[in-house]
């Protein structure tokens, strides 16, 4: 479910395009002495950002401090504790085995954090990759690369996720297969068209006059200039691949339960929705909601970055 | 270049991608590692089944003569069987089109009435207060588990102040379903008169609406905006307001039909969220469309099904796409000429 989705064919028109936002270089301001030079940069940031970087913070911290926060099993059923309402003791209730709901939305954190990642990084090397080789080289591969790139796209992603990991099935690295295979279209696309107006750079050609070869200057330097929209789109694919996960588990074809996954928490209170137990799906899905809030926003931010540049 | 050429190129680029599209979805249940006769038959199935199976699915021809009889079953419109409903898959998903096609409209109509006026107002204000909180509830909608908001959604206005019917289906179980024309429920029962179907099916229809449009709208409120911004600091509306036009009549004359190109995009855009969130939806909400059918599958390991449900969506996601790149044509003559 990528924002850049629809037909590559599709001309884009001057209109679609948000304008760059310039912030006003104040002379000698970046010099300013003193202690509170970082407070300065802060508070000059935007307020949605740091909203999205103390999100991110929270779900980061839950992920890495979570055994130590919580003192009950996240898998471990307690038969005398079935469907508590949250409490002192249980701070967002047990589930209908009895087992402590924050325990699992902390430990899920660590795995969809973990996934989102790794579907990320599979995506962005792949796409910079081939996206860099058929930018620069262009000619015959790159004709036959952009018609898969554009026949993946006519898949929405996520049903193109659903078909694969139903075939695959319940793992969670066909999880992460799958949904980066729907994501690594956008990324070859991407660095591509950087690649195709970059290779035409003057310093593209400065650097082949005075004797790289054409793999150098691809890889040394022409890729590390583009990669910059890449990582936008990267902060991004980390929240969607983390919306994509959960409802493929969701739907019973991503991560099996009784593993703690964000997706397959909210699926464990669906029965319980209408007799009131609200708690074992509400919580989870806050979890998720913050956790992508916090990826989209950060990603505004490092649009907004990418942009100034 | 002609506008009759355009089109014919563009058409034939969207055969090319069909029939990629169906190689796709040949290779992803054929070629991936998955076993497909494993799949079918069952981990406990005798090597004598298995072997039977494989000469069924054609799987010990050569993968080519795989690969043509299976595009041959697709462009004839055999997509398989069900197993669990045993019909043929395309009769199923055929079926069970009219509620899904229901649902998107209205959510698609419910994202764009709201999406794009708050856009605009946003851009009209920018900066102001109005602005922000707009740009809050695209973020918040972009970043909202559909799944999880639909069940938020049945807990409040089901369980808790009993506003919405039960969340299962189009139609309360006493009633009939209106006569059967287009199949989306509220415009037959419209057409027939019938205002108690009408009714009922509105207030089924109500909700998952909700839910879909509201995940949906973000787009359409980044889009409106920034398209708005844009339009609003272009020369012609400089010149409009030099000759003592009202910002009213600006935005409703000049710049709501130069954004209108970039909301065709939009709605590209969000046709593709709708058919991947629309599986979501159905589910939670047990309306009996292809997506609830797909999921159906999924937890019944039928998958003729699921295929038919992936191969189906893209095929529609295709065919929309081409209509709106028709539909750009129309409105804007430079892309005819690029």
């Amino acid at each position: 479910m990528a924002a850049t989705a629809g037909d590559v064919n599709r001309p884009i028109s001057p209109g679609s395009l948000p304008a760059p936002t310039y912030e006003p270089i104040v002379p000698g301001e970046r010099s300013t002495p003193g202690r509170l030079g970082w407070w300065r940069r802060v508070r000059r940031t935007r307020a949605s950002a740091i909203v999205g970087f103390c999100a991110l913070g929270l779900i980061l911290f839950l992920a890495v401090a979570g055994p130590w926060i919580s003192r009950y099993d996240p898998i471990k059923p307690d038969p005398f504790n079935i469907t508590a309402s949250p409490s002192g003791a249980h701070w967002m209730g047990t589930d209908q085995y009895g087992r402590d709901v924050f325990a699992r939305v902390v430990d899920a954190a660590r795995l969809d954090l973990m996934v989102a990642v790794a579907i990320t990084a599979i995506a962005l090397t792949i796409g910079a990759v081939v996206g860099g080789l058929t930018g620069y080289f262009g000619g015959i591969v790159d004709d036959v690369v952009m018609r898969v790139v554009d026949i993946l796209l006519s898949f929405p992603a996520f049903v193109l996720a659903i078909g694969i990991t139903a075939m695959l099935g319940n793992e969670t690295k066909f999880v992460v297969i799958a949904v980066a295979i729907a994501y690594t279209p956008y990324f070859v696309r991407l660095v591509r068209s950087e690649m195709l107006s970059l290779r035409e750079a003057e310093y593209a050609a400065a650097a082949k006059c005075v004797g790289n070869r054409r793999l150098r200057i691809l890889g040394y330097h022409l890729l590390p200039n583009a990669l910059p929209p890449a990582l936008v789109q990267a902060t991004l694919t980390l929240g969607w691949g983390i919306l994509d996960t959960a409802g493929l588990s969701f739907l019973g074809v991503g991560i099996r339960p009784p593993t703690a996954e964000w997706g397959v928490l909210v699926s464990d209170g669906t029965q319980y929705i209408n007799s009131g137990q609200w708690w074992i799906s509400v919580f989870p899905g806050i979890a998720i909601l913050i956790a992508v809030l916090g990826f989209n926003l950060v990603g505004e931010w490092v649009r907004d970055a990418v942009a100034r540049r | 270049m002609s506008l009759g050429r355009y089109l014919l190129r563009r058409l034939a680029w969207s055969v090319v991608t069909l029939f990629g599209v169906i190689v796709t979805v040949f290779v992803v249940t054929r070629v991936l590692p998955g076993d497909p006769v494993l799949v079918k038959a069952g981990a406990y199935a005798t090597p004598e089944i298995r072997e039977a199976i494989s000469k069924q699915l054609g799987l010990d021809k050569p993968f080519l003569v795989q690969l043509i009889t299976y595009v041959g079953d697709v462009l004839r419109g055999d997509l398989g069987e069900s197993i669990r409903s045993g019909h043929p898959v395309r009769e199923d998903l055929s079926n069970r089109l009219p509620a899904t096609i229901e649902l998107a409209l209205a959510a698609l109509f419910f994202a764009g009435t709201s999406g794009i006026p708050l856009g605009i107002w946003a851009a009209v204000r920018r900066g102001s207060w109005i602005d922000g909180v707009v740009h809050q509830v695209a973020i918040v909608g972009a970043a909202t588990p559909l799944f999880w908001f639909g069940l938020v959604l049945i807990y409040l206005f089901y369980h808790l102040w009993h506003i919405a019917p039960a969340p299962v289906g189009r139609l309360a179980t006493e009633l009939q379903p209106p006569r059967d024309l287009t199949g989306l429920y509220t415009v037959d029962a419209l057409v027939t008169g019938n205002w108690t179907v009408l009714r009922d099916a509105l207030a089924h229809l109500a909700l998952p609406t909700f839910a879909l449009g509201f995940v949906v709208m973000s787009p359409f409120i980044k889009m409106s905006r920034s398209a708005m911004l844009n339009v609003l600091e272009s020369d012609y509306v400089l010149a409009a307001r030099s000759l003592g036009l009202s910002d009213r009549e600006i935005v409703r004359q000049d710049a709501l039909k130069n954004a209108l190109v970039s909301l065709l995009t939009v709605t590209g855009i969000v046709l593709g969220y709708l058919l991947a969130g629309n599986v979501l939806v159905e589910t939670i909400f047990s309306w009996p469309g292809i997506g609830y059918y797909a999921w159906n599958a999924i937890t019944g390991s039928d998958y003729d099904a699921i295929n038919g449900f992936v191969l189906v969506v893209a095929i529609i996601y295709v065919v929309l796409n081409v209509v709106i790149d028709v539909a750009y044509t129309l409105i804007d003559p430079r892309i005819r000429l690029g």
